[in-house]
């Protein structure tokens, strides 16, 4: 069983595709292994709230397992699940819209932002050290792609996070290239502009 | 004043930014700054609003200023590998021979690397496991599936078979 499963972690992403989609749940559970860290970062990016990444990254999976076989070519792979996230985040935004706005008690939001002796200190897990930025820039960075407005936030998050190239972006947004353009330059330089004191 | 306390620094946080400060009692402030979280977080708020200020736009009339603006707009783009080859020798030149040019460039590379390396960061931060609980609905769901089509095809031939039984009778 270790043999086994040491086996899937050693094969090539396209290979698990491939393997997925012709009913190897072992695969396809090495797949989602290995994209789950992706999906989740996207969503950390794009929502606020604990619950809404964890509820938003469980659903992208899903549908990324079980419509695994839609995908034509295993090389699109990227853009493919890409489009799954774009979807499932403009359906949450529509979601929001239509809710009236609550307050919950649990929110740990204000904690987050809180300046806490944990944030502060490096994180001594990451390595190297040149790559080392502290948990306090990390949810800077996070609260201001969060603050951008719409359609600068999912573009700047396809574009940075998930290396997606402007026509993958124009196709998952459903707009032009030139948008995808101007929008990933603006949202560029109005981030650089807010963290520019961390830069 | 050896330990200025938070609304002692809150008042003379311009001054510090400014740089109009005594350099020990700079020194006082800096350390208070680097143990006082709301203090520092005060002192960033207040360190964009002065630099902002200061950086206000203005009128580009001449030639260079246009090449710049033009410059700024195709940055982003040419990072990224998508501008065509007439622009992309464009700002490529300009890099080259202007030196406020060349530290927009380093700037917006730098800053790629900083969320390059704050996603990472995110990444890794991931502690829930998704992949069992994924495969267990799927599982389950594809036998919920195999059972309803299992139940409609046991009523389909109970149907039949009532069915043959009232056809026989009718005709007996």
């Amino acid at each position: 069983m270790t043999g086994q499963k040491f086996q899937y972690k050693k094969m090539k992403f396209e290979e698990l595709i491939l393997l997925a989609q012709n009913d190897d749940m072992k695969a396809l559970e090495e797949l989602i292994k290995q994209e789950q860290r992706n999906v989740f970062a996207a969503f950390s990016y794009l929502t606020q709230n604990k619950q809404d990444i964890s509820d938003l990254t469980q659903e992208a999976l899903l549908r990324i397992a079980r419509n695994i076989k839609t995908l034509k070519n295993p090389k699109n792979f990227k853009g493919w699940a890409n489009q799954i996230i774009t979807h499932l985040y403009y359906d949450e935004i529509r979601k929001i819209s239509r809710k009236p706005n609550t307050i919950s008690i649990d929110s740990e939001t204000e904690e987050s932002n809180e300046f806490t002796i944990k944030n502060l200190l490096p994180d001594k897990r990451c390595k190297p050290q040149e790559k080392c930025i502290s948990l306090e820039i990390e949810e800077i960075i996070k609260n201001e792609i969060n603050n951008l407005p719409e359609p600068f936030k999912i573009v700047i998050v396809l574009r940075e996070l998930q290396g997606m190239s402007y026509d993958e972006i124009a196709n998952a947004t459903k707009s032009s290239i030139g948008t995808v353009k101007s929008r990933i330059s603006r949202a560029r330089l109005k981030l650089q502009e807010n963290l520019k004191n961390y830069i | 004043m050896e330990n200025p306390n938070c609304q002692q620094v809150i008042n003379l946080l311009e001054l510090y930014i400014n740089g109009k400060l005594s350099p020990i009692l700079a020194n006082a402030i800096e350390f208070h700054l680097n143990i006082c979280p709301k203090c520092r977080k005060k002192y960033f708020e207040l360190k964009t609003e002065i630099n902002n200020v200061k950086d206000k736009p203005k009128i580009h009339s001449n030639r260079v200023e246009r090449q710049i603006e033009h410059y700024i707009q195709n940055l982003s783009a040419y990072i990224d590998n998508e501008l065509d080859d007439k622009d992309n020798i464009k700002i490529r030149k300009l890099s080259i021979v202007n030196t406020q040019a060349r530290q927009k460039l380093e700037d917006i590379l730098y800053f790629r690397q900083m969320l390059q390396n704050s996603f990472d960061k995110t990444k890794n931060n991931l502690k829930k496991d998704y992949s069992e609980e994924i495969i267990h609905r799927i599982l389950n769901s594809g036998r919920k599936r195999i059972n309803s089509e299992y139940v409609s095809l046991v009523i389909s031939t109970l149907f039949l078979i009532f069915w043959s039984i009232e056809i026989l009778y009718l005709y007996n």
